[in-house]
């Protein structure tokens, strides 16, 4: 029995943890920096504990010590995906809501993952720990210890390889601590599509269907949704098969991921596990009810999976679109400030996991993202339509943000048909600039406010006018 | 298109555009916003201003959230020379 949860985390996902345990009668601990003390997530739990920073496993046990918790839930990133937290959770006494730690050292490592699966008869796309065939070329160079992007190079020629190997080494001691990489065959336009998967103590595992998450910038997930429109009900009960499969081969026990890469051809392969929480869990619970976070809890505490496979089902569709303070137009820097106006959007079907309120200052010391914005209607239609809307609803000022971005992508005809792959915005470099040239009449009135008393040409009532991220002299 | 903006109040002025007059109305404003009235639609508007500093000098930097037709909006950054 759990009765009081400390959440290793901030932001949104810290708040979103927050409101199931409220729901379950459970007491939560929040923690925090410096940086962090007028944040949301302070404020929305029973009890706060100062730390140094978000990465120290010595820290955040000592935090739970201090404040009675008997469980620890890391959410995603900082410790979430480190053996060195469910280690000290173990050997202090506390319940980790996650997977066991050789379960996270073996699927950390991306190589040991890769072979554990294919000894599990689930489908890898070609490795070689030595220098491919020249007709393998094009490859990727990875990082053994993460992933992200990071430590990762495409690879045209054999000529390019030593020197590729090189830097992606160099990439991935700074950003993992392990300078190991490994040589993966490249594939072209595939789709990302991913498995979440519940096992409990019990040895039960299931599948809660796939999340498409395909729409990426800098290999980082902007555009999830739930049902993939690649996947007719054969494949998904294949690749569903296989992500148990896979889950069994590495004795999970609590929610991960099984990632595949889809080819055009049908194909699909094991890409790694996230083992933890995904950020776009939400999809999932907007489709198939269940409480993910609710499900950890339970598993951590002992009890069976509350579905078995066949009572799971998807009903209708959902869209996540994640909010970034960052500029589209500008390479996607981010950016910072203080939340001066913000007004999210409601109404049926729209959840908004956000982490900021009017006021909320925006910095450079975490992740710019500032909220998940999930949408859910009977098809894929409505919900695209409904996500337009939800996105023109909402108004975040004070900080640039991808909102404008979103919205372009979400309306671009090659969303709309589904046929898209992890190239998207590769192919369609125009959705990254808005139009300059169609302002209504009405909104330079409103831009020109108390500014000037009579203005002839829409060149000369500003110095300069933007719109959604690019600067136009005028 | 060209067209030109006469104010004729703090809230209310005349649009011409493409040979037409029209008059506009601004509604329920406050610090961060308020509703435009034009040709016989109706729009919601946010803005904030701030000082901004470059290498060229100081200006004034406001941003407008603009909402129009359909389920569109879009964000309007202009700046002023103080």
């Amino acid at each position: 029995m759990i009765n009081k949860v400390l959440v290793a985390n901030r932001g949104e996902i810290a708040i979103r943890i927050f409101q199931t345990l409220r729901e379950m009668g459970i007491e939560s601990v929040a923690v925090f920096t410096e940086a962090d003390a007028a944040a949301l997530h302070v404020r929305s739990t029973d009890q706060t504990e100062k730390i140094e920073n978000y990465i120290d496993p010595g820290e955040i046990i000592r935090a739970a010590q201090k404040s009675g918790a008997d469980a620890i839930h890391p959410g995603y990133g900082f410790l979430s995906e480190s053996p060195s937290l469910s280690s000290a959770c173990e050997s202090a006494g506390i319940i980790f809501i996650g997977p066991h730690t050789k379960t996270i050292q073996s699927m950390g490592d991306k190589l040991e993952s890769k072979r554990l699966m294919q000894r599990a008869g689930v489908p890898v796309v070609p490795t070689w720990d030595g220098n491919p065939p020249e007709s393998e070329f094009p490859v990727l160079v990875k990082a053994v210890g993460g992933g992200g992007g990071k430590g990762m190079r495409l690879v045209d020629h054999p000529s390019q390889l030593s020197e590729a190997i090189s830097a992606a080494s160099r990439e991935a001691r700074n950003a993992f601590g392990d300078e190991r990489v490994f040589i993966e065959k490249y594939l072209r336009s595939p789709r990302h599509i991913e498995f979440q998967i519940l096992g409990d103590a019990h040895g039960e595992i299931i599948h809660v269907f796939e999340r498409e998450c395909s729409i990426q910038r800098r290999y980082q997930k902007i555009i999830e949704e739930t049902p993939s429109p690649a996947l007719a009900p054969q494949l998904r009960a294949r690749m569903g098969e296989a992500a148990v499969a896979a889950a069994r081969a590495a004795d999970y026990v609590n929610a991960g991921t099984v990632e595949f890469v889809l080819n055009p051809d049908g194909h699909f392969y094991f890409l790694e596990m996230n083992t933890r929480l995904q950020v776009e869990h939400a999809i999932t619970e907007m489709t198939t009810g269940l409480d993910l976070v609710r499900e950890q809890i339970l598993i951590a505490g002992g009890l069976h999976l509350s579905r078995t496979q066949s009572e799971l089902q998807q009903t209708g569709h959902s869209i996540e679109c994640r909010i970034y303070a960052e500029v589209p137009e500008e390479n996607f820097r981010p950016d910072t400030g203080v939340v001066a106006v913000y007004r999210p959007p409601s109404g049926p079907g729209i959840r908004l996991d956000s982490g900021i309120q009017e006021g909320s200052e925006v910095g450079f010391h975490y992740d710019p993202m500032l909220a998940k914005l999930i949408v859910w209607a009977s098809s894929r239609d409505a919900a695209i339509e409904r996500m337009k809307r939800a996105l023109s609803d909402f108004v975040v000022l004070g900080v640039r943000n991808n909102i404008e971005f979103l919205h372009r992508v979400i309306s671009s005809e090659e969303y709309r048909t589904g046929k898209f792959d992890t190239q998207f915005l590769d192919r369609q470099p125009d959705l990254l600039n808005a139009s300059t040239n169609d302002i209504p009449p009405a909104a330079r009135i409103v831009a020109s406010l108390d500014r000037l008393k009579t203005t002839s040409g829409s060149g000369q009532m500003f110095t300069d006018v933007w719109t959604s991220g690019a600067w136009r002299n005028s | 298109m060209t067209d030109e903006i006469h104010w004729e109040s703090a809230n209310h002025g005349m649009l011409r555009l493409d040979g037409r007059t029209i008059g506009f109305t601004i509604h329920d404003r406050d610090a961060t916003g308020g509703w435009i009235e034009i040709d016989e639609r109706v729009s919601d508007f946010m803005s904030i201003e701030s000082a901004i500093w470059s290498r060229y000098g100081s200006a004034v930097e406001r941003i407008v959230w603009f909402k129009f037709g359909r389920g569109r909006s879009l964000m309007i950054q202009a700046k002023y020379a103080p």
